[in-house]
C-alpha cells in the first residue's frame, strides 16, 4: 500500500499512544481531545487530498526509489516539476484546512537529509544515504506522517550547546552503542508531532569542531517510550476544550488555529539503522541550510499564501456583509492584500524554477535560496498589512462580537440579530467576524514571523546571497566612473 | 526490513514487519525502559529478558491469549511495525502473562 486514505491514517493515529500532555493533563486518545482531535483531523485532510483525482499532478508524485506513486509529502524533488507542484501542494493544503499542513517541515527536512546523506556518503564513504534511503522507501510504502524536528530550545543565545547551563536545551548524544545511540535533550516548537507517525530530526544549526555530540539527525517513532510531548496550550485551545463537540462556535470548526508542542527526548534509544548523521560537524550546516532553502520557499511563499486567500475571501465576504464591498478605499485595501500575498507566491514560483540540483550528482532538486528567502521575509511583514486590512474591514465586531450560540437565545437572539443585522443577517455577519477574529487575533501573525526561521535569518541570508559588489560596479559603469 | 513474529503461550501467532532495528529498539523499550511502546504504565512489564534472538516477556495480571495478542499488535504498531505476510522471522518476542 503506497497512499493511505484519510479513514486509514486515522485508524492508524487511533492505534498510536505518543505520550502527550495538554493544558494539565495527560491526553489518552488524540481523537477524544478538542484541541490534539484538531490537528489529527487537519493532517487527515492532507491523506484525504491526495485521494482526490483533480488533485493528483499536486499531492501524489512518483518515488524515486521504487517507482510507485507515493503522497508528495514524502517525496524528494528530482527536477523543477517536483519544486513546482510541492509549492503548489503547500498552496492548496493551506487553502484546505486553513492550518499548518503537519507533513510540511517533514517533507523538506526529508530533502535536505536526501542531499546531505549524499555527499556525506561520497566524501566521507559512510552509509548515512543507504540508511535514509531505506527508512524513506519504508515511510512512503506505508505513508507514514513525518514531522520535521529542527529547532532546539537553544537556552542562553549567546552561548554554544556545551556551554549552556543545562544542555538538555539541545538534542545530543548520550551513548553510543554496537546497536544504535541513546540520545536527550528538547525541541520546540514541533508542528504536528504529536499526531505524526515518526519526526525526521536535524540539527538545530551549523556546529563546530568539538561539538560533535550535537551533531545529529535521525527518524524516531513518534510513540517510543522516553519520548513526551507538552501540547502549546493557549486562549485558543481554552475555548476550544470550552466548547467540545460544538465546534461551529469557532472560527476555524474542524482544524483549529496551529498545533505544535515542546518534544522531550529522555535518554531515546535510536537503531543505526534510523541514524542519518552522528558526529560530522562539517555537515550540518548544510542540512540545516538546505532544509531552510526548501522550507522558506514552501512556508513562506505559499502555505502563508493559502491562508492569505482564505482572509481575503473572508475579508470581502464581511464588506458585503455591511454594503461597503464597491466603496474605493476598502477595494484598495483588497488590492493590497492580493499584492502582498501573490508577491510572495511569486516569490516561491521563482524559487522553484531557479531550482537546481544540489550537490551536483546527487539527483536532489532544492530552490533557489535567495528567492525562497525572499519569498518568506515578503510574506513575514506582508501578513501583519494583511490581517491589518482584515481587522480593518471586519470592523469593531471582529473584536467586540459575542458568542455565536447567543443568537439562538430566546431573550438576547432577537436583540443581537437586530443589532448585527446589515446588509447581510446576523448569523452570517458574526459568522465572518468570528473568522476574521481567529486569523487576525489569533497566532498566525507571529506564527507566520517565526516559521522557517525568524526574519532576522532572511537579512542575513540577503547579506550573503546578494553580490553588492557587482550592483555597485554596475551603477559606476552608467554614472562613467572609473573606480 | 525484518520480520518479528509474536510467540503466545509457545504459539507463533502473528508476524510483524518493520524498518531493520525494530527488534532492537523494541527490546530496548522492555528492557531498559521497563515500558511497553503504546502502553505507558511503568507495572506492566514483570520480567523482560533478550535471548539470542528472542525477546522473552512477562506482563503483569493473568491476561487471556487474546488480549496478549491485542497489545502485542497495539506495542508493535507503535513501533511502527504492520501486520506481515508470516514467512520467515529473523526475531521472536515471545509474550506470557503471569498466571
Ligand atoms: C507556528 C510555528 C511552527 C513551527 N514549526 C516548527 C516545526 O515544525 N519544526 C521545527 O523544528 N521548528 C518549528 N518552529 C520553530 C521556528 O523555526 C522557530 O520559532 C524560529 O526558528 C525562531 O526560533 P525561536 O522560536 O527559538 O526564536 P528565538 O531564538 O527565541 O528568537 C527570538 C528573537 O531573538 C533573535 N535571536 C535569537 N538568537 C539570536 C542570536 N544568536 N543572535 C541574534 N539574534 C538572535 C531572533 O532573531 C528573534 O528576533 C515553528 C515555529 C512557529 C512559530
Amino acid at each position: 500500500m503506497a497512499l493511505k486514505t484519510a479513514e486509514e491514517y486515522l485508524n492508524s493515529i487511533r492505534k498510536m499512544k505518543p505520550r502527550v500532555y495538554c493544558g494539565g493533563k495527560w491526553v489518552t486518545n488524540l481523537l477524544d481531545n478538542p484541541v490534539t482531535r484538531s490537528m489529527v483531523m487537519a493532517n487527515s485532510a492532507m491523506y484525504g487530498l491526495a485521494e482526490d483525482e483533480k488533485n493528483r499532478e499536486v499531492m501524489v508524485a512518483k518515488s524515486h526509489l521504487t517507482g510507485e506513486p507515493i503522497n508528495r509529502n514524502l517525496n524528494v524533488a528530482r527536477n523543477i516539476h517536483d519544486l513546482d507542484m510541492r509549492q503548489e501542494m503547500a498552496l492548496l493544503t493551506s487553502q484546505t484546512v486553513g492550518t499548518c499542513n503537519y507533513r510540511c517541515v517533514g517533507c523538506d527536512a526529508l530533502n535536505s537529509v536526501a542531499a546531505t546523506t549524499w555527499e556525506m556518503d561520497q566524501v566521507l564513504g559512510t552509509k548515512y544515504e543507504e540508511n535514509f534511503n531505506k527508512w524513506l522507501a519504508f515511510a512512503q510504502a506505508n505513508d507514514l506522517a513525518v514531522s520535521g524536528a529542527i529547532t532546539d530550545a537553544k537556552g542562553d543565545r549567546k552561548k554554544r550547546p556545551s556551554q549552556q547551563d543545562d544542555i538538555d536545551t539541545f538534542v545530543h548524544l548520550v551513548e553510543k552503542r554496537d546497536d544504535g545511540i541513546v540520545v536527550r535533550g528538547i525541541k520546540v516548537s514541533q508542528s504536528g508531532a504529536i499526531g505524526s507517525h515518526e519526526t525526521l530530526v536535524l540539527p538545530g544549526g551549523a556546529l563546530k569542531e568539538g561539538e560533535e555530540k550535537f551533531a545529529l539527525a535521525f527518524a524516531v517513532q513518534n510513540s517510543v517510550p522516553g519520548l513526551s510531548y507538552i501540547c502549546q496550550y493557549n486562549a485558543y485551545s481554552a475555548e476550544r476544550e470550552m466548547f467540545g463537540d460544538d465546534e461551529a462556535e469557532l472560527g476555524n470548526p474542524i482544524y483549529g488555529q496551529r498545533e505544535t508542542s515542546t518534544m522531550v527526548f529522555d535518554n531515546v534509544f535510536i537503531p543505526w539503522e534510523r541514524v542519518f548523521l552522528c558526529g560530522e560537524t562539517k555537515y550540518c550546516g548544510k542540512m540545516v541550510t538546505r532544509f531552510a532553502k526548501a522550507h522558506r520557499m514552501n512556508c513562506g511563499g505559499a502555505c502563508k499564501v493559502g491562508f492569505a486567500d482564505l482572509i481575503i475571501g473572508g475579508t470581502m465576504l464581511a464588506a458585503e456583509y455591511i454594503g461597503v464591498e464597491k466603496v474605493p478605499h476598502i477595494q484598495e485595501k483588497i488590492i493590497d492584500m492580493v499584492r502582498f500575498s501573490e508577491t510572495s507566491h511569486a516569490c516561491a514560483i521563482a524559487a522553484a524554477m531557479r531550482g537546481r540540483e544540489e550537490p551536483k550528482g546527487s539527483g536532489v532538486f532544492l530552490p533557489d535560496d535567495l528567492f525562497g528567502n525572499a519569498a518568506k521575509l515578503n510574506i513575514a511583514h506582508g501578513f501583519w498589512e494583511i490581517i491589518k486590512n482584515a481587522g480593518d474591514i471586519g470592523g469593531g465586531l471582529v473584536v467586540t462580537m459575542p458568542r455565536l450560540k447567543d443568537l439562538e437565545d430566546p431573550e438576547v437572539g432577537p436583540m443581537l440579530k437586530k443589532a448585527f443585522g446589515a446588509a447581510a443577517p446576523a448569523d452570517k455577519r458574526m459568522k465572518v467576524a468570528k473568522f476574521l477574529q481567529h486569523w487576525s487575533a489569533g497566532l498566525h501573525g507571529p506564527g507566520t514571523w517565526h516559521g522557517a526561521g525568524a526574519p532576522q535569518t532572511q537579512r542575513f541570508m540577503f547579506t550573503v546571497l546578494t553580490d553588492f559588489d557587482a550592483k555597485k560596479k554596475m551603477a559606476k559603469k552608467i554614472m562613467g566612473m572609473k573606480d | 526490513m525484518e520480520t518479528i513474529a509474536v510467540d503466545i503461550d509457545g504459539k507463533v501467532c502473528a508476524t510483524y514487519q518493520g524498518l531493520a532495528g525494530t527488534f532492537a529498539g523494541f527490546t530496548d523499550c522492555c528492557t531498559r525502559k521497563q515500558v511497553l511502546p503504546g502502553f505507558h504504565q511503568k507495572d506492566l512489564i514483570v520480567g523482560a529478558e533478550r535471548k539470542g534472538r528472542r525477546l522473552v516477556l512477562l506482563l503483569s495480571g493473568g491476561r487471556p491469549a487474546a488480549e496478549l495478542i491485542e497489545m502485542m499488535e497495539a506495542a508493535l504498531h507503535n513501533m511502527m511495525a504492520f501486520p506481515g505476510t508470516g514467512g520467515e522471522a529473523e526475531w521472536v518476542v515471545e509474550v506470557r502473562s503471569e498466571k
